[in-house]
Formats: C-alpha cells, sequence, structure tokens
C-alpha cells in the first residue's frame, strides 16, 4: 500500500479551508492546511507537500507572491502548484500558467468532483 | 446659408489691432463663460461705440429666444442697467441668419434724444449652427457705421466661440460625470455579487458535501457542517436586509417611528441581547439612570448599538469592550469603547462611507460595507452625529451625539 500524499491548502478562509480538507481527507489524500502565505512559507519548511493548493486573492502575501516565495525553496523549486480563485477568464488562468502555476481550480468549486479535477491536472502534468 | 461671419478685413488703427488681439486671445483662455463676455464686450467697447449688449440664446425646450445675457455699459446704464434690450433685432438675426439693423423710438415718455435707438442685431453661431442672437444698441444716434458693424460681426464670431468652448466643458464634465456614474455602479454590483456569493458558495458547499452518497458522515461533522450553513444563511439574510436599508436610505424611503424612550433601559437590553450573541465578549456596562426620556426610533438606534457591539466583537475580538450613555449638556451620548488593536488614522475619515471596508480585514472578519453607513444615516435621521476615535494599537471608540428631543417640558423632579 503506497503512502498517503499530502496535500497542502494555503487560504485566509478558514470555512473554504475546512471545505477542501474535508473534501480531500475523504478521498484518502493528508491534508496540511494554512491560512496566508507566510504560514505556508513555514508549514514546508519541515515537511514537503506533494501537491499545494493556493488561493490567489490573499491580504499581505497574495498567491503569487507566495508562489515566488516558496519556488525560491530548492526543496519546492517542483512541486505542483494549483491556483484555487474565482478569477478563470483564459487570460487569468494563462497568467497562472505563466507564473508557473501547473493548473487552475475555479471558486466556488464542487465538492462531488475536486479530487477529480485535482487528478486530472496532474495527469496533464505528466502526459 | 452662414450669414456674413466673417473677421474683418486688415486692421490698420493700432488700439483696434490691440483689441481684436485681446479678444482673441481671451476666447482661446476663458471656459468662464460670463467673465469671458464681460471681458470681451468691454474690449469691444474701445474699438466701436454701443450703450447696451444683449445675447438670447435659443431655449432647449421651448425653442423660444431667452436672454442669457444683457449688459448696460455706456448710457442704458442710468437707465434700466442690465436688462435685456433689442430682442426684435435679436429675433430677426435669429431667423434669418444675417445681421440686421434696426432703428425704434423708446416713446415719448423718454424726452432727451436717447429717444432714438439704434440696434444692430447678429447672427449667433456656435458649431455651425445658429443657436440665437447677439444685439447692440445705440442709444440717440448716430446709426452704426459700416466698419462697425464689420467689428460687431467680429466679436459676435468670437462670442459663438465662447460658447462653443462651454459648450464643450459642459459636455466633458457631463461625460466624466456618466463615467464616474458608471464606475460606481460596476463597483457596487461586483462588490455585492462577491458579498452575496461568498455565503452563498458556503451554504451550496456544505450542503453538497452533505448530500454526498459515497460517504456517511458521523454525527459530529453533520453538526458542524450544519452549524456553517445555519450561519450562512444568517449571514446572507443579514446582507440582505442591509442592502433593502440601504436602498431605502438612498430613496429617503427609511421609515422612522419616533416615540418617547427610556435610554438606560433602551442601553441594557442592547448590553443584554448582545452579550448572549457573543457569550465570550467581556462587556461592561456604564449608564446615567437620571437621562431624560428622549424622542427617538428605538428599533433603529438599537440597531445601531447591535452593529457597533458586533463590530467590537468582530474587529477586535476578546479585548473588553465597554457601553457606556451619558449626557453631555443638551445632548445624550452613547459609546461602544473596545481595547482592541484600534483602526489606522488614515482609514477613519471613511469608516461611515457606503461600502468602505478597511483593507486587510477580509481574512480576520467578513462584512459588507454597509452596516456604519447605515448607522450613520440613522443618528443622522436623528439630528445627531456619529464619529470614532481611534489609535492604531489602542482601542477604538465608536459615539453618537443626539439631541435631547423630549416628548414634553422636562420633569424636574425631585421638588417636594
Amino acid at each position: 500500500m503506497s503512502q498517503k500524499k499530502t496535500i497542502l491548502i494555503v487560504d485566509d478562509e478558514p470555512r473554504y479551508v475546512r471545505l477542501v480538507e474535508i473534501n480531500l481527507q475523504t478521498e484518502g489524500y493528508q491534508v496540511r492546511t494554512a491560512s496566508n502565505g507566510q504560514e505556508a512559507v513555514e508549514a514546508v519548511a519541515a515537511d514537503q507537500p506533494d501537491l499545494i493548493l493556493l488561493d490567489v486573492m490573499m491580504p499581505d502575501m497574495d498567491g503569487p507572491a507566495t508562489l515566488r516565495r516558496l519556488r525560491e525553496l530548492p526543496h519546492l523549486m517542483s512541486t505542483p502548484v494549483i491556483f484555487m480563485t474565482a478569477k478563470v477568464r483564459a487570460s487569468e488562468v494563462g497568467e497562472y500558467q505563466a507564473m508557473g502555476a501547473l493548473g487552475v481550480i475555479a471558486k466556488p468549486f464542487d465538492p462531488m468532483t475536486l479530487a477529480d479535477q485535482i487528478r486530472d491536472i496532474l495527469k496533464t502534468k505528466h502526459d | 446659408m452662414t450669414g456674413p461671419l466673417i473677421p474683418p478685413g486688415p486692421l490698420t488703427h493700432g488700439t483696434e489691432l490691440n483689441a481684436v488681439y485681446a479678444i482673441a486671445r481671451i476666447v482661446a483662455e476663458t471656459y468662464d463663460t460670463e467673465a469671458g463676455l464681460d471681458a470681451v464686450f468691454r474690449l469691444a467697447r474701445t474699438i466701436f461705440i454701443f450703450d447696451v449688449v444683449a445675447l438670447y440664446l435659443q431655449a432647449e425646450e421651448s425653442g423660444r429666444l431667452e436672454p442669457a445675457y444683457a449688459r448696460a455699459l455706456g448710457r442704458g446704464r442710468s437707465l434700466e442697467a442690465d436688462l435685456a434690450w433689442g430682442e426684435p433685432a435679436a429675433q430677426e438675426a435669429f431667423r434669418s441668419g444675417q445681421t440686421v439693423l434696426r432703428q425704434e423710438d423708446a416713446g415719448p415718455a423718454v424726452t432727451t434724444r436717447d429717444r432714438r435707438r439704434d440696434y444692430l442685431g447678429l447672427p449667433m453661431m456656435v458649431g455651425g449652427r445658429c443657436v440665437g442672437g447677439l444685439v447692440f444698441g445705440r442709444f440717440g444716434g448716430p446709426p452704426f457705421p459700416p466698419e462697425h458693424i464689420r467689428l460687431a460681426e467680429f466679436v459676435a464670431w468670437h462670442v459663438g466661440q465662447l460658447l462653443e468652448n462651454r459648450r464643450m466643458a459642459s459636455r466633458i464634465a457631463t461625460l466624466e460625470a456618466q463615467r464616474e456614474l458608471a464606475r460606481m455602479q460596476d463597483e457596487f454590483v461586483s462588490t455585492v455579487s462577491h458579498e452575496l456569493r461568498t455565503p452563498l458558495g458556503f451554504i451550496k458547499g456544505y450542503v453538497t458535501t452533505l448530500l454526498r452518497d459515497d460517504i456517511a458522515w458521523e454525527r459530529p461533522s453533520q453538526v458542524e457542517f450544519l452549524r456553517i450553513i445555519d450561519e450562512e444563511a444568517d449571514r446572507l439574510r443579514e446582507l440582505i436586509d442591509n442592502l433593502l436599508d440601504s436602498s431605502r436610505l438612498e430613496s429617503g424611503s427609511l421609515g422612522m417611528t419616533v416615540e418617547p424612550v427610556r435610554l438606560p433601559t433602551l442601553v441594557r437590553d442592547a448590553a443584554s441581547r448582545n452579550q448572549s450573541l457573543h457569550p465570550e465578549m467581556p462587556l461592561s456596562l456604564e449608564v446615567e439612570e437620571d437621562l431624560p426620556v428622549v424622542m427617538l426610533d428605538a428599533t433603529r438606534i438599537s440597531q445601531v448599538l447591535d452593529n457597533l457591539l458586533n463590530n467590537a466583537d468582530k474587529y477586535a475580538h476578546g479585548a473588553p469592550v465597554n457601553l457606556r450613555a451619558r449626557q453631555i449638556d443638551r445632548q445624550l451620548r452613547l459609546e461602544v469603547e473596545d481595547q482592541g488593536p484600534g483602526i489606522p488614522a488614515e482609514h477613519l475619515p471613511h469608516l461611515f462611507e457606503r461600502f468602505f471596508r478597511v483593507p486587510g480585514h477580509a481574512g480576520v472578519a467578513r462584512g459588507t460595507g454597509l452596516g456604519l453607513y447605515i448607522c450613520r444615516k440613522i443618528v443622522e435621521a436623528h439630528g445627531g452625529v456619529i464619529g470614532v476615535d481611534s489609535l492604531s494599537g489602542s482601542g477604538t471608540t465608536f459615539y453618537l451625539e443626539l439631541p435631547i428631543v423630549t416628548a414634553q417640558p422636562v420633569d424636574t423632579g425631585g421638588m417636594a
């Protein structure tokens, strides 16, 4: 039996974090949470997640700024990061990908299919 | 047909040249039509003689010519200064698009030579369209000679330019106002839709999660999700109430029911109501018991106190909160003081504006930016003021000052 994959969720809205967390735990993922960019940087120092779900709009350090900080850490240079945002026009998605995000999940997400969406995005990376 | 509105031929006279140059400059530089016209006619009078000048413009609604500007600069001054003269000449010039000369007799009431009046009417062209007539009047002769008519036509052409400037300036102002209004409406729509979507998104998300047929949620999880749904539904209802209040305030239709109120009771009720809503809030109460009975809308003032106490719990969570009511001179002063983190000074002037939210609070507490705006409107409807004192790092005090309006003469009390 393979080890559980770890997902780090970064979002400043606790109810959103909780909603993502419960729906991914039931799919067999190990979930860790951070409520801002600084906490995310601290969380990855000890332990490297397999995937990071990153909110775009956060006070102080927003999603893109957090992504830049994370990419400066040698062990996180290639960790897949997916942005979660309500702004999902094609041009905006293109910008997130240019910043180094693997993909984008639209807010609000469908709890039924969240895990499938994540698997689809991860799969495109390996194709 | 545009009429003979051509600038005059070469001018040789030094004074005329200077005046003509100055008129052209004024027209190019001024956007204040009234001041521009004053200056142009003052200069015009140095190059040809007239006693009165009047400008008639076509009114947009009626289509009739209405006096827009009139000055008496010469002999007219002593008669009926600044009255509009020579309307028939203006009418004729406006209708024909041609320069017209009219001679009128002021009648036997005028015994001096001023009885004879010469009017020079010129069509007023703005943006290629005839919009009115300009009239120069001369009392007591001699009639306008051809060279003065040419100068008057030159002046009329420049007055048209001044009006064109004004038309452009007001058009630009209108466009800017429309753009600002559209921007505010866009912002309103996007703020409101975001604020409506957020609780709705949580309700939908947690309900869908509860309904997942591949998972049997334990009872504690079910309760956790249902509690969130319950709170978000409350939040949605509160937001809709606020939106309705705020739009009623904008249209002036928020009803106030003013009645005699015992303020100590109202304040104590607000304290116990909010204490039970926020059991952990360290709330203390200081109320002067001998406050006079005043006329106010108890429901609306309670709504203001609820909002301020709820804010104290939200933004200064866990910090001591003090609710005070006292009389200062002929004012009642209510205060909600917290010892929380305070509000940066640069945000204080905007706190009571519609939709304003202190930046960076999105993660700490959600809100619409309507609550304090509604509070201000309610307090203002009572003839009072609402304000805030805050120092970043050392707490915030919101206060309302209400004028003491008594139902009947104040009972002096205690007089045995």
